[in-house]
């Protein structure tokens, strides 16, 4: 069954059509024509080749763990990140969205497991976009933790010494 | 006695790059491993392997008397160290003489001299080897360190007593960041080496890094096999490398080589070592350091000079004279490595840990990989980030660079993070190309996104905009079919055709 698509990456948002037909996938970017699509399961798991009206591509596809409908791709080198949803779906998920609190506390977590070096900000502390938070040993390399945006410090939750694992909550931005 | 079996202390790449060569030379392998590596190729491709401990390295790859234990019970004859972990500790190399192995590599007295950072400048200086302005003695408290750093003039370089690879590294630019820089450079001399002690040195600005490898008998002849440029480096981790540097005339080569050979004669070294030098952009060069032991990127200097260096350094181990006087090295064309790690370029390099479930290997003419991963493989946080090294040869640089951009666009890696995009860019930049580059390149070079050709961008962009829809629709396909066929034995559930934000089994990973 036919369905349109629409695809945000990077910014840009693109209509995409794909339907199967009888002698396979045809797919239709926008309003121009329409495009055979030979799309093939190469390397288990993930890596597809693309055949795109003969022009022969490489693609790994894999669903971000993290962020429904978003797709995380490579290709040559290239990362991309691509939101795809139909039109219903899009209406749908702007109706529940409209319900969520839009800002609020944000937990920094741990991007990796390591031992906790030292924590250079204090509760109540103002920092700026970037700022480092904490230093944390993995790899045998000290890996500065930045705040991903600007705020104050509510709580911290680990101590210099600390062993975490990934996604172990340590700092609370307010 | 020639060596018969060779227990190899290391991991990763480094140790299968050694089993390959006693292959080579029909001598027998003995891996060790920790628990994390029960399944690691060097495991799976030696003759015998046995376990050492938990995987953290201090429990198990720097255990020396566990590795020594496990030589004596397989009835090893000597110990190759790789590099990192026991390579450049002269206690174990003593422990190897001591227990009647033979250690492959140079004597423990040499190991102690040249990592002894201020022994081996004392010694540089005293046979007229250029060396940079900075302490002749560890810093012993925060208040000297002012005083000195102030008197050398900042920018001032922090370094491990104990140090290499750029561990326990830090340049300091002003006098205020230099209390902070002196406790992490020393929190990670102690965590990489078990030695906090740091020293200072005069930070020269736009200066390359520039080694010169030696082999060194054991009947006193040492040779060199001329350079390798290794400028592009990330907080002094090495990121390319390649040989010949591409700024160093026949002179120049031939006049650092005599100095390299005469600082090894003069430290009693045997077997392979490198000699680092920094060249400025006054093309004078200093001695920086000795490193006492095979070097990571040693396979550029094997793919323009012929030889293999694991091979010489059994030979010399064994008591062998060098094959090669300088006369007979030769040189021919010109090799690029790039080390592949486990790193995210687009945040930081901030490591990148998983299970690798599907690998793609770039491989054709002029093209070497040298990796311990396979499919299955889990990188992990308790080792180097290095997760392979990929080297290609040219007739030319042109063509090296040529094929190495090939090459890297030929490799996928699943599962994880590397810095593939990163050597891409800069592979493809202007200031590559023309080799007009220095230790500061990488710092200045930014994200690799902004090095991207934008119509390149686009057309992968586009492509990547019809892989995403196919995949999204194919996923609501499959979704809509499996819907169908429970309803068909359940009964219509409510109200919903797919599910919204699936995650299809058949793209799980």
């Amino acid at each position: 069954m036919a369905r349109t698509y629409l695809v945000e990456i990077e910014g840009a948002e693109w209509l995409v059509t794909v339907d199967d037909g009888p002698d396979g996938l045809r797919v239709r970017i926008g309003d121009e024509p329409e495009q055979a699509a030979n799309w093939s399961l190469a390397q288990d798991p993930a890596i597809y080749s693309l055949l795109l009206d003969g022009q022969s591509r490489q693609v790994r596809v894999v669903p971000d763990p993290e962020q429904a409908n978003t797709w995380q791709l490579s290709l040559r080198g290239h990362r991309f990140s691509a939101h795809v949803q139909t039109e219903r779906e899009r209406r749908l998920s702007r109706v529940s969205a409209g319900k969520q609190a839009p800002t609020g506390p944000l937990t920094i977590k741990a991007p990796m497991p390591g031992l906790v070096r030292a924590v250079v900000v204090q509760v109540g502390d103002t920092v700026q976009q970037g700022q480092r938070l904490l230093l944390l040993e993995a790899m045998k390399m000290e890996n500065e933790i930045p705040a991903p945006r600007a705020g104050t410090v509510q709580a911290i939750q680990v101590a210099a010494g600390e062993t975490v694992d990934t996604g172990r909550p340590l700092v609370i931005l307010a | 006695m020639p060596i018969r079996k060779l227990l190899i202390a290391n991991r990763g790449e480094i140790a299968l790059r050694i089993i390959r060569a006693c292959r080579d030379l029909g001598i027998g392998s003995v891996a060790v491993y920790s628990a994390a590596d029960r399944n690691a190729l060097h495991v799976r491709y030696a003759d015998e392997a046995y376990p050492i401990g938990p995987p953290p390295a201090p429990e198990s790859y720097l255990r020396s008397a566990a590795i020594l234990d496990v030589a004596h019970r397989a009835g090893a004859d000597a110990i190759h160290p790789g590099y990192g972990f026991l390579s450049e500790r002269a206690e174990f190399a003593e422990a190897c003489r001591a227990a009647g192995l033979i250690f492959v590599g140079p004597p423990p007295e040499a190991i102690r001299l040249m990592g002894d950072k201020v022994a081996a400048r004392r010694l540089a200086i005293a046979h007229d080897v250029p060396v940079v302005p900075g302490t002749e003695a560890e810093v012993q408290d925060a208040t000297a360190a002012a005083r000195i750093a102030s008197e050398i003039g900042y920018p001032v370089l922090l370094k491990a007593a104990a140090g290499g690879g750029g561990k326990g590294m830090r340049v300091v630019r002003a006098p205020g960041e230099l209390q902070d820089a002196i406790r992490a450079a020393s929190g990670e001399a102690t965590a990489a080496f078990g030695y906090g002690g740091v020293y200072i040195e005069k930070y020269l600005e736009r200066v390359r890094h520039i080694e010169i490898q030696l082999l060194a008998d054991s009947h006193g002849h040492c040779i060199h096999l001329g350079e390798r440029e290794c400028s592009i480096q990330r907080r002094h981790q090495k990121l390319i490398e390649e040989s010949p540097s591409p700024v160093l005339d026949p002179a120049t080569r031939a006049q650092m080589g005599a100095v390299a050979v005469r600082a090894a004669l003069a430290a009693g070294y045997v077997n392979a070592g490198t000699i680092e030098f920094l060249f400025t952009p006054e093309r004078q060069f200093y001695f920086l350091e000795m490193n006492t032991r095979l070097q990571v990127e040693h396979p550029v200097t094997e793919l323009v000079t012929g030889l293999d260096l694991v091979q010489e350094q059994i030979r010399i181990a064994n008591g062998e004279p060098l094959r090669l006087t300088q006369d007979q090295v030769r040189f021919h064309g010109h090799a690029i490595e790039c080390r592949i790690t486990a790193e995210d370029p687009d945040h930081n390099f901030m490591p990148s840990i998983g299970r690798i479930p599907a690998i793609a290997e770039p491989s054709g003419p002029g093209v070497r990989v040298d990796s311990a991963i396979y499919p299955g493989a889990e990188v992990s946080i308790y080792y180097d980030p290095m997760v392979a090294k990929l080297i290609c040869w040219g007739e030319d640089r042109d063509q090296a660079i040529r094929r190495m951009r090939r090459a890297l666009s030929e490799y996928g890696l699943a599962g994880i993070l590397t810095n593939i995009p990163y050597q891409q860019a800069v592979l493809a930049s202007p200031e590559f190309q023309a080799a007009d580059f220095d230790t500061g390149f990488v710092e200045r070079f930014g994200h690799p996104a902004a090095h991207t050709d934008p119509q390149d961008r686009a057309a992968l962009q586009r492509i990547a905009v019809v892989a995403a829809a196919i995949a999204a629709h194919l996923d609501r396909e499959q979704a809509a079919a499996q819907s169908a066929a429970s309803h068909a034995v359940e009964g219509p559930a409510e109200g919903r055709e797919w599910r919204q934000g699936g995650r299809p089994r058949s793209l799980r990973m």
